[in-house]
């Protein structure tokens, strides 16, 4: 995870600076963890600490190993992908949508304002049990619990973005015959952008925090389901195996949104200067 | 109350403007203005802080409407927002999130015109910037940026266009640059020009006419024709014409009185 999250930064420059592989921070991260590791296996075998309780790194890869050839890790994975996907695209487009046409009508904005505020600082996982009931244990209540998280977040910063449009340039696209549709599409949603990518960006972590919580409560598949079943019947393994599995497919997440924001962006100057 | 023999292009009939802010007493910001500005010329308004100028020029685009008076453009009463005028103002107005050509193209690409990306690209020829086309808003200093701007009003060719004190925001050298690109790019289409400046020097150079405004509530105080021959010497010369300086003592005088009643 620290390995990747250098790659990362070097990576998604705009090709400007050289790419070296083994600069000094590289090294030192790759180093930080590999010490990590060494010391955490090294503790188990001398008998510092319990294995029944801690696991070791080569317990853990072990049962990495058994999950991905028993074909389980996969159907976990995708099942858990499938669910924070699918509720992170309906709740983003209904947020944005959302914030978008409260941006267009004061008085709704200002009615609702005070009950989005409170229902945003409502902590949604105290909602997960409630929608366990009313959705059972299938896919829809995971999309649920994550969409409560999601589209608030969506909801909020969409419509602070459309806000703050520049006045100036509000002005300059009427006085040129922006219809109403022209404005939205081509001066609202692009100055709200970055706004929107924040709450993006924001939404995905969420969309894995909701499903898997939906998953640890009540399910029978996924990553969360994964680790609740490990961690009940004392496989410590098998719980940093899927947390290990979490971190991988949340740092895939967060790559690939970052790629399309530095797209989506690359106007921004803090995006182009890094 | 200029001496025109056709219809003036924009006329404006002892029109009157006033502000009622919530909760508190109205203001009067414009008292009977009239002024003409003929087809093709440009006349300047200059005016103490506050004195209604830009209030004047927000008459002609539509954005607001008179409380008395009449304003009209080619003979007809302006109502609502008019889609054939430029408008300029001390801030770029530019979208960051489009590159200079793709801010040029803006409003041909809106009216769905043919060939907008060339034509966009020729307008950024004109004023300078044809290397700077696939630029964005951060990439270009204050002066560029003002270019852009030029381009952006000039590339719908709109009938009349309203300056707002559109080089204000610029140094003093960007500014006498900006002051003789425009004026080129001005000559070479003859567009009918609204502008306003607390610059005397900028207005005395670009202008057929200038309009003193008088403290609040803005009315003309007085008209004064600038007979300079065109193409006008770049600013810097002309500044130290014997003409020049004439017209300069004249316009101060009128306007010295309405300044300082703020001291």
């Amino acid at each position: 995870m620290t390995l990747t999250s250098a790659e990362l930064e070097t990576g998604d420059g705009l090709g400007t600076a050289p790419r070296s592989p083994m600069r000094p921070v590289m090294l030192a991260r790759i180093g930080l963890v590999v010490a990590f590791l060494l010391i955490w296996q090294g503790a188990v075998s001398l008998g510092l600490i319990d294995v029944f309780w801690i696991s070791s790194p080569a317990l853990v890869a072990e049962e990495l190993w058994r999950l991905v050839t028993s074909g389980q890790l996969v159907t976990d994975v995708a099942m858990t992908v499938f669910e924070a996907l699918i509720a992170f695209v309906v709740s983003s487009v209904l947020g944005v949508a959302s914030g978008l046409m409260l941006a267009r009508s004061p008085f709704w904005d200002e009615v609702l304002a005070p009950i989005i505020v409170v229902l945003n600082s409502l902590p949604r996982i105290a909602l997960a049990p409630l929608i366990i009931l009313w959705f059972g244990i299938g896919i829809a209540a995971k999309v649920v619990t994550a969409f409560t998280l999601i589209y608030f977040i969506l909801l909020v910063n969409t419509l602070s973005g459309a806000k703050n449009v520049d006045n100036d340039i509000l002005t300059i696209a009427r006085l040129m015959g922006a219809s109403r549709r022209d404005l939205l599409w081509k001066v609202t949603l692009p100055s709200a952008l970055p706004w929107i990518f924040a709450g993006l960006n924001l939404g995905l972590t969420y969309s894995l925090l909701g499903v898997i919580v939906a998953e640890i409560l009540a399910s029978n598949q996924g990553l969360g389901y994964l680790i609740e079943s490990s961690a009940s019947t004392f496989n410590t393994a098998g719980v940093f195996a899927g947390l290990v599995t979490l971190a991988v497919v949340a740092w895939i997440f967060s790559t690939a949104m970052s790629q399309v924001e530095a797209r989506l962006l690359r106007w921004k100057p803090s995006l182009t200067s890094t | 109350m200029v001496a025109s023999a056709a219809t003036p292009k924009i006329k404006l009939s002892d029109v009157g403007i006033v502000f009622r802010p919530r909760g508190r007493p109205p203001v009067l910001a414009v008292k009977d203005v009239s002024l003409d500005v003929p087809e093709g010329s440009i006349v300047t308004i200059v005016g103490p802080s506050g004195c209604g100028k830009s209030t004047a020029l927000n008459l002609i685009s539509g954005l607001m409407e008179p409380s008395a008076g009449l304003v009209e453009v080619d003979g007809k009463r302006v109502s609502g927002i008019r889609h054939d005028v430029g408008y300029m103002f001390a801030r770029d107005g530019m979208m960051p999130w489009r590159t200079a050509v793709e801010n040029v193209e803006f409003g041909l690409e809106i009216r769905g015109i043919p060939n907008r990306r060339e034509r966009a690209r020729e307008w950024l020829r004109h004023v300078g910037l044809e290397k700077f086309e696939t630029h964005y808003r951060h990439e270009l200093s204050q002066g560029m940026r003002q270019r852009v701007a030029v381009a952006r009003t000039f590339a719908t060719d709109p009938d009349v266009l309203l300056m707002d004190e559109p080089f204000g925001a610029l140094d003093s050298q960007t500014r006498l640059l900006l002051q003789e690109l425009f004026l080129q790019v001005w000559e070479s289409t003859r567009k009918t020009v609204l502008f306003v400046t607390h610059d005397l020097h900028e207005a005395i150079f670009l202008s057929d006419v200038v309009v003193v405004f008088t403290n609040r509530p803005g009315r003309v105080k007085s008209v004064i024709p600038i007979e300079l021959s065109r193409p006008r010497l770049p600013p810097a010369e002309l500044a130290t014409a014997p003409e020049f300086r004439d017209i300069y003592a004249r316009i101060w005088r009128d306007l010295k009185d309405e300044v300082r009643v703020f001291d």
